[in-house]
């Protein structure tokens, strides 16, 4: 196969490498476009800020910025309906469209969300990473005042998040450490984050992740078009994002995790880690699953080069329905990972609201979870499907109708595989969905297209 | 040679093609757009393991040859159900009838009203031979599997609460549950 060319000064910044681990603040805010010819006067003069995939050469920036819009946010700023026709049904309709197929039912429907997310009102996104509270403040400002010189633009919905010591989320786990391996970008974990195959691991197509390039199934057959993508100029090196805002119940996880730990031999710490599949440090229960390794670092290279056929067949270290074995069960479908490896996606999720004491069992009444992002070629296919298949429902796990208990939910239980095995009852949900968009984030030369109304 | 694989075990795998009456597609999508999932109109099958309606729109149109001829949109139904088709149509025919009846009603040639005995007629002629089904409990009845899903919910259940217990304890809780 040739090299992959990518072209990152066209390619927005943070969908193939994080920011997240390099800047202590994540800000997203929602812009609702009140009339096209404003909302394409403001995007012309946010082009010259937008940071691209671009590698940097001297210090990185104070901040990052860089845009995404939805579907009702194309209409907003002039794209034709017939442009918008050209992208994916699901990501037209929305997430709200999707609520019932995600589980977003019950206190996490479309009903109860925040204001001005699933309403039609969030055209466009903007996300703002800095290092600290000034450049986060001067990129906010700057974003405030652009937006009232231009009128017409009102800010529906804010979040500001921020990374944790260890980059761990509410519940106490580090986050976001393993990720797909793409050719070109993260070869080097190949192993266990990649696709297998006799010879060994690779990394995933590309295309995959950013439209207009080869994917897994262009890549084994030449003549298959390239994955489908929007109309030009907007479909290449542009990608899909999801974002969903959810409010994890960090009190009750504990409570529920130490009641029923009163019946498990092993204590309440070992529970949380097998109903997560990894150690509060990111370590997998599938190669150490005892006891953490103490000095465990999950940036460095081959913590993730696992899969779980040969280490840990039949979940004695990672339950088989641990969170991370479900969200990403490399392997341990069958078929020589051949189920699993067309829907993996690039998260980018960061905490927001503040965590929750050490040890403390008892609500306190502070809204905190995470703003879960990921970015995919297909939500459908990639998404949707994990959220669908893998941690809604436990049938291709043959796990019934067991949910990810993480997440929680009604049906079914958790069984954590052992001598003896030990059962988690179903339980009350940890985590309620507070609203979310389908988003599109266009490459440098769609976002031009689209201020200059040549989007189509 | 016929295609005569209409059952596998005690299943019986039914496929019917109905054609649809010309301009009627667009109402007939709506019809099954609006049925509700939960309960399914076809809930009432209770015979049914899976069934399904599905609109073909341009049956037999080969998009490589515009100028062929085509059959226009037909109206696909199949299920698989246990033991004979005949109690399975009564069901169909007359159990879900009301539900039914509208979507029957928009394909050419059916009996008005599209009901009871005429409509099982037709359903008969219409009725495409299975080549090969897959079932993957041809044995069991859709009431063995309730009952089947009903002691695993229990099972479990009781799994669950007997963690702990002592054994004395154990031993009564299970011959009180089971």
């Amino acid at each position: 196969m040739a090299a992959v060319d990518i072209d990152r000064a066209d390619i927005q910044g943070d969908i193939l490498e994080a920011y997240g681990n390099r800047y202590g603040h994540t800000s997203y805010l929602f812009i609702s476009i009140g009339d096209p010819a404003s909302g394409r006067a403001w995007l012309s003069e946010q082009l010259p800020k937008v940071t691209t995939a671009a590698r940097w050469t001297g210090p990185r920036p104070r901040s990052t910025f860089n845009l995404a819009v939805t579907s009702p946010g194309l209409g907003a700023l002039g794209v034709s309906a017939a442009t918008i026709e050209s992208f994916s049904d699901e990501f037209q309709q929305g997430m709200k469209a999707s609520a019932a197929d995600l589980g977003d039912v019950g206190k996490s429907a479309p009903d109860h969300w925040e204001t001005g997310l699933g309403t039609g009102q969030a055209h466009m996104l903007v996300t703002i990473n800095a290092l600290d509270d000034g450049p986060l403040q001067e990129a906010l400002d700057g974003l405030r005042g652009g937006l009232a010189d231009c009128g017409q633009l009102d800010v529906v919905h804010e979040v500001h998040a921020r990374m944790f010591g260890g980059a761990r989320e509410h519940f106490g786990f580090a986050d976001g450490f393993s990720q797909p391996a793409i050719e070109g970008v993260s070869e080097d974990a190949a192993i266990g984050e990649g696709v297998p195959e006799p010879g060994g691991w690779r990394p995933l197509a590309l295309g995959e992740f950013i439209l207009g390039h080869e994917d897994e199934e262009s890549r084994t057959d030449r003549h298959r078009r390239l994955p489908t993508a929007p109309n030009d100029p907007l479909g290449r090196n542009g990608t899909y994002m999801v974002w969903r805002k959810v409010r994890q119940h960090v009190a009750l996880f504990r409570r529920t995790v130490r009641e029923a730990s009163r019946h498990y031999s092993e204590g309440d710490a070992k529970l949380m880690a097998k109903v997560v599949g990894r150690w509060p440090n990111g370590a997998p229960l599938a190669t150490s699953p005892d006891v953490p390794p103490a000095h465990f670092d999950p940036r460095s290279p081959g913590t993730n080069a696992f899969g779980y056929v040969n280490e840990d067949p039949n979940g004695f270290g990672c339950p088989l329905g641990a969170h991370v074995r479900r969200s990403n069960p490399r392997d341990s479908l069958g078929f020589n990972g051949k189920l699993a490896f067309r829907h993996r996606i690039i998260r980018r999720g960061m905490p927001y609201g503040p965590p929750l004491k050490d040890g403390t069992v008892e609500d306190d009444g502070e809204d905190r979870g995470l703003v879960f992002v990921c970015f995919n070629a297909s939500i459908s296919r990639q998404f949707e499907s994990i959220q669908r298949q893998w941690l809604n429902d436990g049938n291709v796990f043959h796990l019934g109708d067991d949910r990810d208990y993480l997440l929680g939910g009604t049906a079914g239980k958790m069984t954590i595989q052992g001598r003896p095995p030990f059962m988690l009852a179903p339980q009350a949900q940890f985590v309620t969905m507070r609203g979310g968009e389908y988003l599109f984030v266009p490459s440098l030369t769609a976002l031009a297209a689209i201020a200059d109304g040549v989007a189509g | 040679m016929p295609l005569t694989s209409n059952t596998e075990g005690q299943m019986y795998a039914l496929t019917v093609l109905a054609p649809i009456a010309p301009g009627e597609v667009d109402a007939l999508e709506q019809t099954l757009a609006n049925l509700p999932h939960d309960p399914s109109p076809l809930s009432g099958l209770g015979l049914a393991h899976f069934a399904r309606w599905v609109i073909i729109p341009d049956f037999g149109k080969d998009p490589s040859r515009p100028q062929a001829e085509h059959f226009g949109p037909y109206l696909l139904f199949s299920a698989t159900f246990d033991g004979d088709l005949e109690p399975f149509l009564e069901q169909l025919c007359v159990t879900v009838a009301d539900d039914a009846e509208p979507i029957w009603s928009r394909c050419i040639g059916v009996p008005i009203p599209a009901r009871g005995a005429p409509l099982k007629a037709y359903l008969r002629r219409n009725q495409v031979q299975t080549g090969l089904f897959f079932a993957a409990y041809p044995q069991a009845t859709v009431e063995e599997v309730t009952v089947a899903l009903a002691l695993r919910k229990q099972t479990i259940d009781f799994a669950i609460r007997s963690q702990g217990m002592d054994a004395a304890t154990l031993r009564q809780t299970f011959l009180d549950e089971f």
